[in-house]
């Protein structure tokens, strides 16, 4: 029965119609959060493929928009605090022995798929990433950064005003430095 | 007084209401510190969509083309069990007929082999003599059959049978052999 409903939705629905028009907010939105392209094509893949096989479709455009982006937050979470476990599993072995001499913070990702605004907002609490990038690059309001990321919007409002006065400084630093 | 940072925030944002946008616009106008950080909050905007970002439209290709060969697999699936077939008329009446015929054939059998042995055919002489019971009383007068009552009986009465008259009835339930 969940099966029939599931096929129902992906037949009836113009889910390429869906996929085109919001796949490249979700992208930029990960890619933004989780810092590296590889990740993000990983995490958007597999927000689409959640929504595919949902047993039942979302009302409307945008509800679908903000599901999706809340998949996004939560795997990109899921997939933060993977990382740093291994880091600290790495930084254990590196005190216990040799390496393969690969230093723990070694960048693992391509030279090209970093720069000095993704490196500030690498530097933010996950919280704080999540919030700002919501608001710039997915240009949502207040309300719907509350909705998605579960929290109010007065904290919203606090965790966007934080995350800029820390990328003021991290931006405005990085520019001497590169200067 | 400098108002809370965070309304300088809320301000980029345009995230407040047209008396604190006021307040704003005429404190900046007369604070350099807070004017300094609204132009460092609307500089950090700016930076943000400025930056380099990757290809969206190849990563979009690429993840459309995973996630197709996906829909490609649930559809094959769901069109075996949704799927239509096309018949023409004629054989589709031979069909039913055909379906109608096997289905008339096995009531029909069943009908006779009803888990009953099949009677033979006899005779009036026959019918007579099962019916006047002579066969039954030959075999227990000639010891070939014998009724074995329990030693206390214990019968219990179960109700009127109704296809007795009533004073049949009274006559056998005054005697001390009833019948079970």
């Amino acid at each position: 029965m969940v099966r029939s409903k599931t096929e129902r939705w992906w037949r009836d629905s113009d889910f390429g119609g869906v996929y085109r028009e919001l796949f490249p907010l979700i992208f930029r939105v990960a890619f933004r959060i989780a810092g590296e392209r590889g990740v993000a094509e990983d995490l958007a893949h597999e927000a689409f493929l959640r929504l595919l096989n949902r047993d039942t479709p979302l009302p409307s455009v945008d509800e679908t928009k903000y599901w999706l982006l809340r998949v996004v937050r939560n795997l990109s979470l899921n997939y933060e605090k993977r990382r740093a476990r291994e880091r600290r599993a790495v930084g254990r072995l590196e005190q216990e022995g040799p390496t393969l001499g690969l230093p723990a913070d070694a960048p693992l990702m391509a030279a090209a798929d970093r720069d000095a605004v993704q490196e500030a907002l690498n530097e933010l609490p996950h919280n704080m990433r999540a919030a700002i990038v919501l608001r710039e690059y997915g240009g949502m309001n207040y309300r719907d950064i509350a909705s998605v990321l579960g929290i109010s919007e007065g904290n919203v409002k606090v965790r966007l005003h934080r995350a800029r006065r820390h990328l003021a400084r991290l931006l405005t630093d990085g520019v001497r430095h590169v200067s | 007084m400098c108002p809370e940072s965070t309304l300088l925030s809320s301000y980029v944002d345009n995230e407040i209401g047209p008396a604190d946008a006021r307040r704003v616009e005429r404190h900046v106008g007369e604070c350099h510190a807070c004017r300094e950080l609204l132009r460092a909050y609307q500089a950090v905007s700016h930076t943000l969509l400025e930056s380099r970002e990757p290809d969206v439209s190849a990563a979009g290709d690429r993840i459309w083309r995973r996630l197709d060969s996906v829909r490609s697999a649930l559809r094959r699936r769901a069109s075996f069990w949704t799927s239509g077939v096309r018949v023409p008329a004629p054989v589709a009446v031979a069909l039913m007929a055909g379906v109608t015929l096997i289905i008339t054939s096995v009531a029909m059998w069943a009908r006779v082999n009803d888990g009953r042995p099949e009677l033979p055919a006899f005779g009036a002489a026959a019918v007579s003599a099962v019916a006047s019971g002579a066969q039954p009383v030959q075999w227990l007068e000639q010891g070939a059959i014998v009724i074995q009552l329990p030693d206390e009986p214990q019968f219990i009465q179960r109700g009127k049978p109704t296809i007795l008259r009533e004073a049949e009835f009274s006559a056998a339930t005054a005697q001390s052999a009833v019948l079970p």
